[in-house]
């Protein structure tokens, strides 16, 4: 490793000499990659690596005439797909014979949409410039963004030079890498066929299966824009700051779909960490244990119940954080005394 | 597997194992697929985490050479995938041989064989038999802290899994952007493939959730 640097968040990218990041803060080096992501295109092989798990994947993403198109193929297992044309996201699972089709997923970029605030980011980041290295046949800036607690993880990001699309992250605690994902070949800038985002499997047969059945066909239905307006209010009236850094990010509050189940969905961010939390009105059953934990991947849950209320913490952070984010929201809930009511099933 | 494999597998990895031990461990790994998967697994989380990118690219001509490995020349294989961190090979490899070389090949081989290679009749998703525990291979970076690979639940600590869950799970990351830290759709792509429960639920209390 080469010239490593720790400056505050909030002081920055002169570290960063290149033409291309001619920015001069966090704000700016982390939508500039957000920009990449969406906008540019191109096509490659990655490998993500969680858990103890890696599974490869060939990426093609463009953004021509305004449309987001992207298809994810997994090399591995059976060969799933991910399709996105615009804001339609399609999961096929050749397996099991099964489609998913969610246009409630797709137009998401979660570092395009969050809270970010300099002056926030610094109390909880620092960002380390720290030379370059080679990703991909690529030129590669190296940054690390430090956390100066232990309620968020650590990112180290590998920006490709010319276009500051990531080719390598890094999820790391304070030991460990606790999920990796890298380019192992890519090709930027390519103009990509329509072909490129096409399935390559024969879906014909497949069970289709759509989210939110809560609202027909069309998720924006009435029915789920009462319930979006009406959890709006009851967020709105949340204080903003809940602690440790992480914000309630309001205007992502939305309905969803959790197993037949609608819930409310909100998002707490502290500027580069995100972390949702899922309300449902859900009765107590007999195998109900009161709290538990668990694990997916590089992402931690932790549910509690509150009455009848049933509080889902999911995020990529240390499951403390979780466990005190699920204690914020079950105070907002206690306090009304009038718990935001999931839709009936 | 027990404690003693997985630190002799450990030790196999990091080229510590004695040979004798190491013979034994490959005829081990000979007859067991399990064991073979799981070498597999902390093999390449090891080469990975050291920028070996060559043996985890699965690349379409990388698959065919490593079938034709497996039918019986395994040497293009083990040489497309040195690469310049790789130029003095692990001394079990040269020791063992021909032999363990093929073995080895075929370990490498075995998760990155597309479809078919995966027991039928699981289903993912909705699986519900114990997790395999996560490997803990000690890797080498450039960077001052040894990193491990994550440990994550050790089976003692394992209460059940509960596949509603993962329905959670999936609704944060689709919230994601692909390719980000937090890989939301690879995420997504990567968890409908990963072999073992979804979702591991774990005691609020297991100290070593707070590991992570």
């Amino acid at each position: 490793m080469n010239d490593v640097v720790r400056v505050p968040l909030t002081a920055l990218l002169w570290l960063v000499s290149a033409a291309a990041v001619a920015q001069s803060s966090a704000n700016e080096l982390l939508a500039s990659i957000a920009e990449a992501l969406e906008q540019a295109s191109y096509e490659g092989t990655l490998i993500r690596a969680a858990d103890g798990e890696i599974v490869t994947m060939h990426v093609a993403h463009s953004a021509a005439d305004g449309v987001v198109r992207e298809k994810l193929v997994s090399m591995d297992g059976e060969g799933s797909e991910i399709l996105r044309n615009g804001d339609e996201l399609i999961c096929l699972l050749p397996k099991r014979k099964v489609k998913l089709v969610d246009i409630s997923l797709a137009s998401s970029n979660a570092f395009a949409s969050l809270p970010v605030v300099v002056d926030e980011l610094g109390k909880f980041y620092d960002l380390e410039a720290q030379g370059t290295e080679r990703i991909a046949g690529r030129v590669a800036r190296k940054f690390f963004i430090r956390p100066r607690d232990a309620f968020r993880f650590g990112h180290r990001l590998w920006v490709d030079d010319e276009t500051l699309l990531p080719l390598r992250m890094q999820l790391v605690n304070r030991r460990n890498i606790v999920e990796e994902t890298r380019f192992v070949e890519v090709t930027i800038g390519v103009d990509l066929p329509a072909s490129a985002f096409t399935s390559d499997i024969d879906s014909s047969e497949f069970r289709v299966i759509r989210a939110a059945p809560d609202s027909g066909d069309d998720p924006r239905s009435a029915q789920l824009q009462l319930a979006n307006q009406r959890d709006s209010a009851n967020v709105e009236s949340w204080p903003p700051e809940s602690s440790r850094g992480f914000r309630l990010h309001t205007t992502q509050s939305q309905r969803v779909t959790i197993n037949g189940r609608s819930a409310q969905k909100l998002v707490f961010s502290d500027g580069i960490a995100t972390v949702s939390v899922f309300i449902t009105t859900q009765p107590a059953g007999e195998d109900d244990v009161g709290s538990k934990v668990s694990r997916m991947g590089a992402a931690s849950s932790y549910q509690v119940r509150i009455g009848e209320q049933l509080l889902t913490v999911v995020g990529e952070v240390p499951v403390e954080t979780l466990k005190m984010l699920a204690e914020h929201a079950a105070k907002q809930i206690s306090a009304r005394q009038q718990p935001v009511r999931g839709e009936p099933d | 597997m027990n404690d003693q494999i997985k630190e002799q597998l450990s030790a196999f990895i990091d080229d510590e194992l004695p040979r004798e031990e190491a013979q034994l461990l490959v005829r081990r790994l000979a007859a067991d697929p399990q064991l073979r998967a799981q070498a597999e697994k902390m093999w390449a989380v090891g080469r990975l985490m050291r920028g070996e990118y060559a043996a985890l690219s699965a690349s379409r001509d990388l698959r065919a050479q490593i079938m034709g490995a497996i039918d019986g020349d395994p040497t293009p294989v083990v040489e497309d995938r040195t690469t310049a961190n790789d130029a003095e090979p692990n001394r079990w490899l040269k020791m063992l041989g021909g032999g363990a070389i093929a073995a080895a090949v075929a370990v490498l081989a075995l998760n990155l064989l597309p479809q078919g290679t995966q027991p039928d009749g699981v289903d993912q998703l909705t699986a519900t038999q114990t997790a395999v525990q996560a490997p803990q291979a000690t890797v080498q970076t450039a960077e001052p802290v040894e990193y491990t690979v994550p440990r994550t639940v050790t089976d003692a600590g394992l209460v059940s899994a509960d596949p509603e869950l993962a329905a959670y799970f999936l609704r944060h990351s689709a919230g994601l952007p692909s390719l980000t830290p937090g890989s939301g759709r690879a995420r997504m792509l990567s968890d409908t493939v990963s072999p073992g429960d979804p979702v591991k639920v774990i005691p609020a209390s297991n100290p070593q959730v707070d590991d992570q």
